[in-house]
């Protein structure tokens, strides 16, 4: 469905990305794991059209994302959904009206319509009666449950989740992955998760790949990565800092 | 030695001249989602009403006190030529020619020049303009016009308000502080300013707005790094702002001058 071929790159003197190549499957959750600062959002905002890389391309279905014009860029952006870090929520705006946002600006639906589809969409997510509270006044649970809302409220094809557990207590972050697991299921959405969260990698994912030092090092399904003999795929399953990293 | 130079002056000239190019592209990017749909009137209500509905108190203030002193002072000083009659005159070309569109285009930058920074600037760096984008949202269609065009059309609007208040403000002290004559003070007046002087303090408030409320946004829009970054876009503004009023008021005046050549002092 979307496959990433050499893509590179670079900010200022430091190179990030140094040749990406990746296979994401339709229908199935992908999680992109490495860790920090090596470069997964930046891969996750390339897929979404935010970025442009230096090198290489991006195919969905087969078109490469460099070809497309203004008006097919933003058709692009609708097929594709995106629950940023922190949300995202538009401080300035009440639940309602940041979930509406999409459909206000994308549909002709009625009031009356788009109330119907935002109170069905709040409900699945276990979020009902928050319409008037600004984000402010949300946890952040809940604001990433608002966030997935807003993304999945013009029915996208394509979900990307960037960091989608990171600053979340346990339980919350549990229920976070059952969400992209259920949101998956039940709409039948590509997903593609940017985590460092390795025990939620394999509880939802069809397939991991580890992003290291600008390349992906090891990609496959949980199982058999699970199994790699690559040394420092085996260290980040353990979560171990190896030697000379501290001090 | 040279090479140090070179060297040593080089970077800051070379990102001068790509702020310079991002500046322009920004501006261009606007004007190009100016003339295109969707057209989003409600937005542009909202910052007319923020932008200048809500300056309206601070504008009056501003005008009224600015035309009162400015009498108080040119009174006195005319009284030692017996030249008092002059009063009305001479407030009245300094208003309606530089300090209302001077002085409201720098109450904009102040008031209005520094919420639109620091409001872009926090939406950027809070990634809410990347929502946008993610959404299928042109940001500079949906953030950056309508504010542009609500500043372009609301400083000459109280730039006009400015010029009537700060009139009535210099004949009330004129006439009844001063006791300056009322008819000749008012007929004084009449001779000596027309429409001519009204268009040019209006050409240069439309000027004024465009160029602040564009600053004002590409700050925002070009902010990086948190908090921090949105203090510094917001400073930039402000000081870019009104340096940039005063400095291109001068070449203003001296196109406007040429083009208004019915002046009765030249």
């Amino acid at each position: 469905m979307i496959s990433i071929q050499g893509i590179k790159k670079r900010f200022g003197e430091h190179e990030i990305l140094k040749g990406v190549d990746l296979e994401i499957p339709p229908n199935k959750i992908t999680v992109i794991l490495g860790q920090s600062g090596q470069g997964k959002s930046v891969l996750l905002k390339m897929i979404m059209g935010l970025l442009t890389p230096d090198h290489g391309n991006i195919l969905l279905q087969g078109q490469d994302l460099r070809d497309l014009g203004h008006d097919d860029r933003s058709q692009y952006a609708k097929k594709i959904g995106m629950l940023f870090q922190n949300a995202a929520l538009f401080d300035s705006m009440n639940v309602e009206e940041n979930v509406a946002f999409p459909l206000r600006e994308h549909t002709k639906y009625s009031d009356a319509v788009i109330r119907e589809t935002l109170e069905t969409m709040l409900n699945d997510l276990g979020l009902p009666d928050i319409y008037q509270k600004m984000p402010a006044e949300l946890s952040g649970g809940m604001r990433k449950r608002v966030g997935l809302a807003r993304a999945l409220v013009l029915k996208p094809e394509i979900m990307l989740y960037d960091e989608p557990t990171t600053g979340l207590d346990p339980i919350l972050a549990d229920s976070v992955d059952q969400l992209i697991l259920n949101t998956g299921q039940k709409f039948g959405i590509t997903s593609v998760v940017v985590s460092h969260d390795i025990e939620a990698a394999f509880k939802i994912a069809d397939k991991i790949a580890l992003l290291h030092e600008g390349v992906i090092l090891e990609e496959g399904k949980p199982e058999e990565f699970r199994k790699s003999k690559k040394p420092f795929v085996q260290q980040f399953i353990l979560g171990k800092a190896g030697e000379g990293f501290i001090g | 030695m040279l090479r140090r130079f070179l060297a040593y002056i080089g970077r800051p000239c070379a990102d001068t001249i790509e702020g310079f190019g991002h500046f322009f592209r920004f501006s261009y990017q606007t004007l190009y989602w100016c003339l295109r749909p969707p057209w989003r009137t409600a937005r542009l209500s909202q910052e007319m009403l923020a932008i200048g509905v809500n300056s309206t108190l601070i504008i009056v203030l501003v005008a009224l006190f600015a035309g009162m002193v400015f009498a108080l002072q040119t009174g006195n000083s005319f009284r030692l030529f017996g030249a008092e009659t002059l009063v009305g005159a001479t407030v009245g070309i300094a208003l309606t020619r530089e300090l209302a569109p001077v002085f409201t285009a720098l109450m904009i930058v102040a008031r209005a020049g520094s919420a639109m920074a620091a409001e872009i600037g926090t939406m950027q760096v809070t990634e809410q303009v990347d929502a946008l984008k993610a959404l299928a949202v042109n940001p500079i269609n949906y953030l950056v016009v309508p504010k542009v065009l609500a500043t372009t059309l609301m400083v000459p609007l109280l730039t006009a308000l400015f010029n009537g208040v700060g009139i009535l403000g210099a004949y009330l002290v004129a006439v009844h502080l001063l006791q300056i004559p009322e008819g000749p003070y008012l007929m004084r007046y009449r001779d000596f300013v027309d429409t001519g002087d009204l268009y040019q303090g209006l050409i240069k408030a439309v000027f004024f707005g465009l160029l602040v409320s564009l600053i004002a946004c590409y700050k925002g829009y070009r902010t990086r790094n948190g908090a921090a970054g949105v203090g510094r876009s917001t400073t930039e503004a402000v000081v870019i702002g009104s340096v940039l009023v005063l400095v291109s008021d001068y070449f203003l005046a001296t196109w406007l001058l040429k083009l208004f050549p019915d002046y009765p002092f030249q």
